[in-house]
């Protein structure tokens, strides 16, 4: 379990300093980037502030930091301060122009922390800074994976259509132009209607009818937006079976378990790998047209192996093998992907960062 | 150091280049692949039948209409008809079950065993509403019985991947390495 440090704010003392949201070149879409417009002030700290919070009870502060080096002299990058302790990094432990992921053991920071900061930072660095957060792996690590990717994949099922009268608040159905969309709209889609103005509600069909499951919670005019989506459901989802669907279901677990080290910012720690986790990730929908197109976008945005964002970090899953079903027996058509991906380790002992060895050596040779 | 001389006779070399070619031989033949998806073919019958793969209990509703065992076990004899298939290029495909004859258990004139295998794998719902809805309805009522509550919309049948379950423990316990070595001993012998 992963969790952004809340209601972040970035800022300096000096004049000099800019900190700027960067979306080109980012972990989840949009990262800080710390540069100065004067590369020889003096005052160098930028601080993060964010809601105060004591972090004895998760194992890791996680960040991920990229820098940008403008002359080969520099060694030393920067330190970080939280609760009262530093962290040196410099160009031999973070590689230049790429993501680090920097993970900082937070569980003995006792007292409740409301703050970090970027301290000593190098003359001629830019650096970019994402993803902040404390995180804790727990027994619940398989479905962690199955809420990231329930998080993480989306398809475009591409059928839209409009309101043809209003819907208030309340209001237990919605007319909605049906035309040369039928074979696309079932008794059960899940629809978003949009205002055009940023008001976007999401609602569930019982009947082809326009009949809803819950009532209308905002007021949507005659005109306006309404698309037919491909919702993504776990496991959990018995009593709602929406049509078309992206179902992430788990069909098989791996006791296999294996000893790893994690390095930290100071020291490392020893996990152990629980073991693997079988994910089937289907998509189910009564039109065959449709299914086909969306399994097209599946391949091309997801298939044989993908990144996305576990417990803080990027982490990459694996298919082993996909099936077509075919509608023979008057059941949906179905396109199904199989990966297999290792949960987060789960902690089993902090390793203090050696700081002195003594060796005494003595010669077989006399 | 000590270098050790051999003398090396035309006749052993002769010899050794026959071992040579007939081990070339052995591993490259297809006859090697058949065995080896024979072997994992044999492993998941029996894996399927001992119910020793973890698959999905069946619902309470397949169970009444088709009796109390483990998934997959005996559903149209299935398991009986997965057989190995000599692929191209002397590969081997073990899970092949061709689309001659219908599943009897299911009594679905078009559906093969390919198609069931398939639909194991994957899993699959058959909607209960509409026009295709009512026949199904129907169907079931007409052959087991079994009337569905209005607002049930969907029959959902979980997906029981049991070939990608069986290769797991397959390799786990190195019988794809075990086949090899057989083979290999029974072509060549123990020289």
């Amino acid at each position: 379990m992963f969790t952004e440090f809340a209601n972040q704010t970035w800022g300096s003392v000096s004049q000099y300093v800019s900190i700027s949201n960067f979306t080109d070149y980012s972990i989840d879409g949009s990262c800080k980037a710390l540069y100065w417009a004067n590369r020889d002030a003096e005052e160098r700290d930028i601080v993060l502030t964010f809601d105060s919070i004591i972090l004895s009870s998760y194992e890791e502060i996680s960040l991920y930091i990229s820098y940008t080096v403008f002359t080969s002299s520099v060694e030393e990058l920067f330190s970080i301060t939280i609760d009262g302790q530093t962290f040196d990094f410099n160009t031999s432990n973070l590689k230049n122009r790429q993501w680090n992921h920097i993970l900082i053991d937070c569980s003995k920071m006792v007292n409740a922390i409301t703050a970090m900061t970027f301290t000593n930072i190098a003359n001629d660095i830019a650096l970019f800074v994402d993803y902040i957060g404390y995180r804790k792996v727990t027994y619940n690590c398989d479905m962690d994976i199955i809420e990231r990717l329930k998080s993480h994949i989306n398809l475009d099922y591409d059928v839209a259509t409009t309101l043809l009268a209003d819907a208030d608040i309340g209001d237990t159905s919605i007319e909605i132009d049906y035309d040369g969309i039928t074979d696309y709209v079932t008794s059960t889609s899940v629809l978003e209607i949009d205002d055009g103005a940023g008001t976007i509600e999401t609602v569930e069909l019982i009947d082809t009818s326009g009949t809803l499951k819950e009532p209308v919670v905002h007021e949507f005019v005659a005109g306006a937006e309404v698309r037919v989506i491909c919702p993504v459901r776990s496991e959990d989802y018995d009593d709602v079976q929406p049509d078309p669907v992206l179902g992430i279901a788990i069909y098989d677990m791996d006791v296999d378990s294996r000893l790893t080290t994690v390095p930290m910012a100071s020291g490392s720690k020893i996990k152990e790998y629980l073991g693997t986790l079988g994910v089937v990730i289907y998509i189910d929908c009564s039109s065959k047209k449709k299914l086909l197109q969306m399994s097209r976008e599946y391949n091309k945005k997801y298939g044989k192996s993908f990144q996305f964002l576990l417990d803080g970090e990027q982490v990459e899953i694996y298919m082993d093998s996909s099936v077509f079903a075919d509608d023979v027996i008057g059941n949906n058509p179905r396109m199904a992907y199989y990966y297999k991906i290792e949960p987060q380790p789960s902690l089993i002992a902090q390793d203090p960062q050696i700081t002195t060895i003594t060796m005494t050596v003595q010669s077989d040779i006399y | 150091m000590i270098l050790r001389t051999v003398k090396v006779g035309p006749d052993v070399l002769a010899q050794f280049k026959n071992d040579l070619v007939k081990i070339k031989n052995t591993i490259s033949s297809n006859e090697i692949n058949m065995q080896r998806a024979k072997k994992f073919r044999d492993y998941t019958v029996d894996m399927v039948r001992m119910g020793r793969l973890g698959l999905k209990k069946r619902t309470a509703l397949t169970t009444y209409m088709m009796g109390n065992y483990d998934p997959l076990s005996v559903t149209g004899k299935m398991l009986d008809k997965m057989k190995v298939m000599e692929a191209p290029q002397g590969a081997a495909d073990a899970g092949y079950f061709g689309n001659d004859g219908e599943v009897p258990s299911i009594g679905h004139r078009k559906l093969t065993y390919t198609d069931l295998a398939i639909l194991h794998h994957t899993g699959y719902r058959i909607p209960l509403r509409g026009e295709k809805g009512e026949r199904v309805r129907k169907w079931f009522y007409a052959c087991y019985g079994i009337h569905f509550k209005k607002n049930k919309e969907f029959l959902v049948v979980p997906a029981r991947p049991f070939m990608l379950k069986s290769i797991k423990g397959y390799e786990k316990l190195k019988l794809d390495e075990t086949v090899v070595e057989e083979f290999i001993k029974q072509k060549l012998g123990n020289s």
